[in-house]
């Protein structure tokens, strides 16, 4: 009879909402954090569909789950709504909503830990201690995470790379496939597989430095 | 490329790192490099950036920025009332949020969730109050309830309990399929009702499947410990203990709900041990939990799994009706991962994969066999062998 067939999907995801984003103005952040001192509940709601998004998605990088990273951001939009009038904040407002997020995601993750043991946690104790430590945050990172058109640089640098070089960083970082997973199925050794994922990350640092 | 590999170098701590396959003696020797000097420092840096900036398009928050400010505003109005300097308007519901004292996340773009509170009376006792949040055909969701369990709904799936939740013990009962993260509290045991077992768990993480029309129920324990008694007459509320790996299998009753043909995939899915078999019930030891519990996740693992139940659980996922024009097709096997899929992906890779084809009408979807393929396909199969 028939042997069994294997099926294998990919992400295909349509990338509507970036198109969306590409065409819109970016939102000043330091007159919004005005607008919200001044009670306007308006301001609070166009920072959260512009800071959404990019806040969530560092805070599921930073502690490792993703479905957590809801409650990371609405806790930090929560504190800074409700502590308005008395919270000051020098310099851009931008990187303290970031920054604030970054410290949430950590202290969160610290904090599931003590309240229980059950939660399946992909960051241990030593990384999310090496995160806290090691984990610098730069205007340009924050300006990357915001900017609407990072993602089709990314795509384009990506689409440049050396044929099994992308293949490898997008089994990677796409679809989250493990190192050894990805070894194995194209038939390289773990080396080789890490050794195209740091020309990438490489190729990428490079050339997004270069647009600066 | 081969040829120059590093080896062993800096270079590739940070790529494994930020794979997230790193041991944790090359973390800590990453960790001196990198307090080393602030050059050091920042080039690690610059690679974590160029990770994290690469990764954002593929976010797995495919929520929706404009239903996730709606759960936001719950929770702002919620959390005002003791200040009562807020100058947003006040919702009816946010003593009922307050009730529930948990919270819903919706994953994937246009799922819904209902979260219903019956509207008693407010003079009732307390715990007359039945809460149920349940998730419709085509959808999935996720809650945490009080005491910081975590719960997973399958798409068709009611989950009821009464206000008193966590005072005695935290029993819930179930209504279709859902993945449970106990938290740990062995003062309060975790119960959930179905229509013909009751789990009981300390603090484990499980699975369980109960539709009403299928056939069986079906209990898979990834962690820990669970108790589980049999309600129905005739088993005088048996006692089983799973253990880690455990897979529960009861065959409801024929007759009771029997005759739907929606039949258990599991039954010739999975060979490994098998430790108690006896009517009605079953224990498999050792399984592959992932295949039961990965439809929450992002990506989803069927392994040899029959088309005709892939069919069903298709069916529940998207919501729409599958019919099989050939029922040969039913017995076809299918094996893989997937991943942020629509139905019309899926549908084109089984098409890939094996002679079929399909049509969509609405929300039913025939599946036959295409002629022209199939002989093709027998060729390479044969070929093989």
């Amino acid at each position: 009879m028939f042997k069994e067939v294997i099926l294998y999907l990919r992400r295909l995801a349509p990338q509507e909402q970036h198109l969306i984003n590409q065409s819109r103005m970016s939102l000043d952040f330091n007159l919004c954090w005005g607008k919200i001192q001044h009670n306007e509940e308006s301001a609070l709601e166009e920072l959260y569909n512009e800071a959404f998004r990019p806040l969530a998605y560092y805070a599921g990088e930073i502690t490792g789950q993703p479905q957590v990273a809801e409650e990371v951001v609405h806790d930090v939009f929560l504190k800074i709504w409700q502590n308005r009038s008395a919270l000051s904040v020098k310099g851009s407002f931008k990187a303290y909503l970031f920054q604030s997020v970054h410290n949430h995601s950590l202290n969160y993750v610290r904090k599931l830990k003590t309240r229980t043991e059950s939660v399946n946690l992909v960051t241990s104790d030593a990384t999310w201690k090496f995160i806290s430590e090691n984990f610098d945050i730069n205007d340009y990172l924050i300006e990357r995470i915001f900017s609407n058109e990072t993602e089709a640089k990314v795509d384009r640098i990506i689409s440049e790379l050396p044929e099994q070089c992308r293949r490898v960083f997008l089994m990677s970082r796409l679809e989250s496939i493990d190192n050894k997973k990805i070894a194995a199925q194209l038939g390289l050794s773990e080396n080789t597989v890490k050794t195209h994922l740091y020309r990438a990350l490489q190729k990428i640092s490079d050339s997004l430095a270069k647009e600066k | 490329m081969e040829d120059s590999n590093l080896n062993n170098s800096i270079e590739l701590m940070i790529v494994s790192f930020l794979a997230g396959s790193i041991s944790e003696e090359d973390l800590q020797q990453l960790n001196r490099w990198i307090n080393k000097s602030d050059e050091n420092r920042k080039y690690f840096n610059s690679l974590k950036d160029s990770w994290i900036i690469s990764g954002e398009k593929n976010s797995e928050m495919i929520m929706s920025t404009e239903e996730s400010w709606t759960r936001f505003k719950l929770k702002l109005n919620h959390g005002e009332s003791g200040s009562g300097s807020g100058n947003l308007r006040k919702f009816n519901y946010r003593k009922y949020v307050k009730l529930a004292a948990s919270w819903l996340l919706i994953f994937g773009s246009g799922s819904i969730v209902t979260w219903w509170i019956s509207r008693e009376p407010a003079e009732t006792t307390p715990a007359d109050k039945i809460i149920e949040i349940s998730t419709p055909l085509g959808a999935q969701s996720m809650i945490k309830m009080p005491d910081s369990s975590l719960i997973w709904l399958n798409a068709g799936t009611r989950i009821t309990y009464s206000q008193d939740y966590g005072v005695h013990t935290r029993t819930l009962n179930l209504n279709g399929e859902a993945y449970f993260d106990v938290a740990k509290d062995s003062l309060h045991p975790f119960v959930v009702n179905t229509e013909a077992i009751v789990v009981s768990a300390l603090g484990t993480r499980f699975n369980i499947k109960a539709y009403p029309e299928d056939d069986a129920i079906y209990t898979t324990l990834e962690e820990g410990k669970i108790d589980i008694r049999i309600l129905t007459a005739g088993y005088k509320k048996k006692k089983i203990v799973l253990e880690s790996k455990d897979k529960f299998i009861y065959q409801k009753e024929a007759g009771r709900g029997g005759k739907s043909g929606k039949s258990a995939e599991e039954t010739d899915n999975l060979p490994r041990g098998v430790k108690v078999a006896q009517n009605g019930i079953r224990i498999l030891t050792n399984v592959r939990t992932e295949l039961d519990t990965s439809w929450k996740d992002p990506r989803w693992i069927i392994d040899s799994e029959p088309l005709g139940s892939l069919a069903l659980k298709l069916e529940r996922r998207f919501n729409l009706k599958i019919k099989f024009a050939d029922k040969q097709l039913m017995k076809y096997k299918f094996t893989g991962t997937i991943e942020n899929e629509t139905i019309n992906l899926i549908l084109d890779a089984l098409k890939l994969t094996a002679p079929l084809d399909y049509q969509i009408k609405k929300d039913t979807v025939t599946l036959f066999t295409d002629i022209s393929t199939k002989e093709k396909f027998m060729k390479v199969m044969s070929s093989k062998n």
